[in-house]
């Protein structure tokens, strides 16, 4: 299939990411057919795109969905509506193996776990460790919960503003629960918390699989975007800033619950602390209302001592402590997003929110994976590699990772990442190709076009916005660098070998602009 | 939220330690393929299943689960829209609930029930209505027994008792054969007696067969069944019945085949307009299943078919085991004053016993127990079967599970329950030689 889209793409890039994600932002001095008409993201595809569908051996295997006809409403549940069309992962992977492109997309490493954590995976099943092959216990291994409740003791909490009483009380049994990865653990706090009819207040750009999760437990999501600060290219946390009076406005007496991503996904931001003291103050003021803050990027930062992480439920002496539950999980840590190991923790009555779910829905989670994320916890405090720790050298890989990507977004002379600098180049782009009369968001027809054309792969952010603010996505794209140097160094000559021609800075920048702030 | 039997019965058996027959699981590992496969795929970089994966299932996984299946329904199976993979056979009968019921459906479970099921249609906004399985005790005569003591027997659906209570409100009937708490295997005509009750319930009322023990059938049925699967002997897959292939969804898990039930790893095969409203929920309730436990099924699916420990497969074995297991206990219970089953004429499956107290162990029971208060005891109140287990694993030593909560309240207070206590024989041959042991001091 083919796009109709602007004649002259006027890009600026601006290097904004903080862990996984660089923003690349495009602009299109001509709108041409790329208009954000489709607002329920049902967005179609060519049944061949769908149908091409990936091989066995594929690493990035998400099959499409299936080409039969939906099945009749009198039989399902309404539960069900409006989660039939095709997630942006089911359109894109396959896409990517469809043209062999380079898929920066989908955020999972191509690499494995660290041997450490292969090993204790391997140890769980020895005969020493039988129970570790049999149900756990429903709300949590009590291992792990013990080795995570040290660790945020120990390590994670230890110099926050949580007051002492409440840290050195958290109990391994009351305080935490694991389930399946963290959208797992997302789904039975959502299920156990909010009743038909509630608010469901995310922050856009989101995870996109907060909104249908929002929908299935009955509940509405209220979406609350991200503003773009033009003047602030520095990195993303400043580029990205939440307006407290805005997500104050979006505040009912139905609000249920406010989901917080911090290091965030899709923009790299960091929230600082003036930004979750804000946002506490605010929440403070509702103490019906709770805060699930899912924090899986957690330790993929880039400069500790200007950016750390921080939990929203430590801020101002633990302010919402009683309103918060903090999730986490094994997978980009320790890059085994197949392992589905997460946890959240909390106090005891919103933490049982999670529990009772799971006792129904799941059972009790896997039960080796979680013993061996236990040990694997602790062995990451430790020296490695040369490093103080795992994580720092974790954060020391990644940096390189970022760096290629932008230089290879640099080299390529179309999207040019910079920091400070700003960069703006105008291009033209090819105009031939099969008439469709498919309308999608520009993001996301730029998305399919880079693949198609280029050869990358990217996401379309359009997906994690809510269906009026589509448009504050149309000049953005998302791209991982989770992947080896190989990887990204073919991207980056893909890139390159396309040539993008220029514009000048400033009518670039003068109509960007415009662009944005509409 | 509350107490419940589990929750009660682990505080007291962490409290007083007796031998452990209450519990659900095998004490001992997975078989050795089991867990090598579980290592190799830890360990298999080119392969490497450590990162997310298909959200269906996991490609390795459903193309060798169709490949069973195919065997089994005699129909080929299309691993990529007709079978689902999720946490444990828990999540699979979750996701189905999910899919199909709405608020004022009805599901029928069969007394005794899984107690799981009951919260789950809840949860689903379902209504749960329930057929007794009727006990029918056994009529021969035994020498040198009262004839008023206490028998073992079978547990019948009776037509009646079904027909009366399916609707077109009716919107899924959970099968669970064999069955937990009961051991039973439903019979072929009691399988028909479901399929024909679609009808009264209409063409959107679907059928849920749990299998989960379907590789544990230690006494299976005497007659020849035409529908038994050729690598499932003495099994009846309900969705292999004329017509039902389209009316079902099959669930079963590899927990209690490989004694690897914190694996987690279950399913669910049926008909494509089933099965993918669970393909389409999967993505939201945790993205995909774990990887590297899928990819570790995978291959022991492939190698249980192989020669194992003497026996012609891993699951020849799996049967011979417990059926050693299940004769130990039989011997301990009957000769302590227990009724039980007669296996030689009562088909069963799984790794559970539902024992009767003789009238000798009825005595014994002290008073204090008998009608004691407790909040996690179905009716607050603790019944002949709970006030038994409650002093036999405080005093006596061994731990087994009252067979109250399985039943529906109404049941319960009818006195449905009050003669029967659940005994697992997953458990090593030591720890049944124990359970013997304590057994013996209630004579």
């Amino acid at each position: 299939m083919a796009l109709r889209y602007s004649k002259n793409l006027s890009i600026i890039a601006t290097f904004l990411s903080t862990n996984l994600w660089c923003s690349a932002f495009l602009l299109s001095s001509e709108i041409g057919v790329l208009r954000n008409r489709n607002h329920n993201k049902h967005f179609s595809t060519t049944d061949e795109d769908r149908k091409e569908g990936v091989t066995e051996k594929d690493s990035d295997n998400i099959s499409p969905l299936s080409s039969s006809p939906p099945p009749s409403s009198s039989l399902l549940s309404k539960r069900l509506d409006g989660l039939d069309a095709p997630t942006v992962w089911h359109e894109f992977s396959p896409l990517a193996v469809k043209h062999k492109s380079i898929n920066l997309g989908q955020g999972f490493p191509d690499w494995d776990p660290p041997r450490f954590v292969i090993e204790e995976l391997k140890r769980s099943t020895d005969p020493e460790y039988n129970d570790a092959n049999q149900y756990a216990r429903s709300a949590a291994h009590l291992p792990l919960a013990e080795a995570l409740r040290n660790d945020y003791v120990d390590y994670q909490w230890k110099e926050s503003d949580l007051p002492t009483d409440i840290l050195h009380n958290l109990d391994a049994v009351t305080n935490i629960a694991t389930a399946t990865g963290v959208t797992n653990v997302l789904y039975c706090a959502l299920q156990g918390l909010v009743n038909p009819g509630d608010e469901v207040l995310l922050l856009e750009p989101y995870f996109d699989i907060y909104s249908s999760q929002v929908k299935l437990a009955g509940g509405t999501p209220i979406y609350c975007p991200l503003r773009s600060d033009i003047s602030k290219l520095v990195g993303a946390s400043e580029f990205f800033t939440l307006d407290l009076d805005e997500l104050a406005s979006k505040i009912t007496t139905k609000t249920k619950v406010l989901i917080l991503n911090t290091p965030h996904n899709p923009t790299g931001k960091i929230f600082n602390i003036d930004e979750l003291e804000g946002i506490a103050n605010l929440v403070s003021d509702y103490p019906n209302l709770i805060v699930l803050s899912d924090e899986v990027y957690q330790h993929l930062l880039f400069d500790k001592e200007k950016e750390p992480h921080i939990s929203i439920a430590t801020v101002n002496n633990g302010q919402i402590w009683d309103q918060t539950l903090t999730m986490s999980s094994a997978g980009k840590t320790f890059s085994c997003t197949g392992w589905k190991v997460g946890w959240a923790i909390g106090p005891a009555h919103l933490i049982k929110a999670i529990t009772a779910v799971q006792q129904w829905c799941n059972f009790s989670p896997v039960t080796p994976t979680q013993d061996a994320i236990s040990r694997a916890l602790v062995l990451a405090r430790r020296p490695y590699e040369g490093y103080d720790s795992y994580y720092d050298w974790l954060v020391a890989g990644y940096e390189q990772k970022r760096s290629i990507l932008i230089d290879a977004l640099e080299n390529a002379g179309i999207i040019t990442p910079a920091m400070p600098r700003m960069a703006v180049i105008k291009s033209e782009t090819p105009t031939k190709g099969e008439a469709t009369e498919t309308i999608m968001p520009r993001d996301w027809a730029l998305s399919r076009w880079l693949t198609t054309t280029v050869g990358v792969t990217a996401i379309p952010p359009s997906a994690f916005y809510g269906p009026d603010n589509l448009h504050l996505a149309s000049n953005t794209l998302r791209f991982a660098f989770c992947k080896n140097e190989d990887t990204l160094l073919e991207a980056s000559r893909r890139l390159e070998d396309y040539h993008f021609p220029t514009v000048s800075t400033s009518s670039a920048a003068a109509a960007t602009d415009a662009e944005l702030s509409s | 939220t509350g107490p419940t039997v589990w929750t009660e019965f682990n505080r007291i058996g962490q409290e007083h330690n007796p031998v452990n027959l209450g519990q659900g699981f095998p004490d001992w590992l997975p078989p050795k393929f089991a867990v090598d496969s579980l290592v190799e795929a830890v360990l298999d970089s080119a392969q490497s299943p450590h990162q997310y994966t298909r959200s269906a299932g996991h490609p390795n996984l459903v193309n060798q689960l169709a490949r069973r299946y195919s065997i089994h329904m005699r129909k080929e199976i299309d691993p990529m829209n007709e079978v689902a993979v999720t946490v444990g056979a828990s999540q699979a009968l979750y996701l189905s609930l999910q899919t199909l019921v709405r608020p004022g459906d009805e599901v029928i479970l069969f007394e005794p029930f899984f107690d799981l099921y009951v919260n789950q249609v809840k949860l689903a906004g379902g209504t749960p209505v329930f057929v007794p399985l009727r006990f029918v005790p056994y009529t021969d005569k035994i020498d040198g027994q009262d004839e008023d003591e206490v028998r073992g027997g079978d547990w019948v659906l009776y037509r009646d008792e079904l027909m009366k209570v399916v609707s077109p409100r009716t919107k899924a009937i959970i099968l669970n054969s064999p069955h937990n708490p009961t051991g039973k295997i439903f019979t072929r005509t009691e399988m028909e007696l479901i399929a024909e009750s679609l009808d009264l319930a209409g063409p959107d009322c679907v059928v849920l067969s749990d299998e989960v023990y379907k590789y544990i059938i230690h006494a299976p049925p005497k007659e020849e069944s035409v529908s038994d699967s050729p690598i499932c002997a003495g099994h009846i897959h309900f969705a292999s019945l004329p017509g039902m292939w389209d009316r079902t969804i099959t669930i079963s898990s590899a927990g209690k085949t490989f004694s690897a039930t914190g694996w987690q790893a279950g399913w669910c095969v049926g008909p494509n307009r089933l099965i993918k409203p669970i393909h389409q929920l999967l993505p939201y309730i945790q993205f995909c299943a774990s990887t590297v436990i899928q990819e570790a099924l995978a291959r022991s699916l492939s190698r249980a078919d192989q020669p194992y420990e003497g026996y012609a497969s891993y699951y020849e074995y799996l049967k011979a085991k417990y059926t050693r297991k299940r004769d130990l206990l039989v011997d301990a219970l009957t000769e302590a004053g227990f009724a039980v089953p007669n296996y030689d004429v009562t088909p069963g499956g799984g790794f559970f016993i539902l024992a009767r107290p003789g009238k000798a162990i009825q005595r014994s029971i002290p008073e204090k127990y008998i009608l004691a208060k407790n909040e996690a005891a179905p009716g607050g109140v603790a019944r002949q079967d709970w006030a038994l287990c409650q002093w036999m694993a405080e005093e006596v030593g061994l731990l087994c599970i009252p067979s109250s909560p399985f039943f529906s309240s109404e049941r319960v207070q009818e006195g449905a329950a009050d003669s029967f206590i659940r005994v697992a024989f997953c458990k090593t041959d030591e720890t049944i030689e124990a359970a013997a042991a304590a057994l013996r001091q209630m004579k």
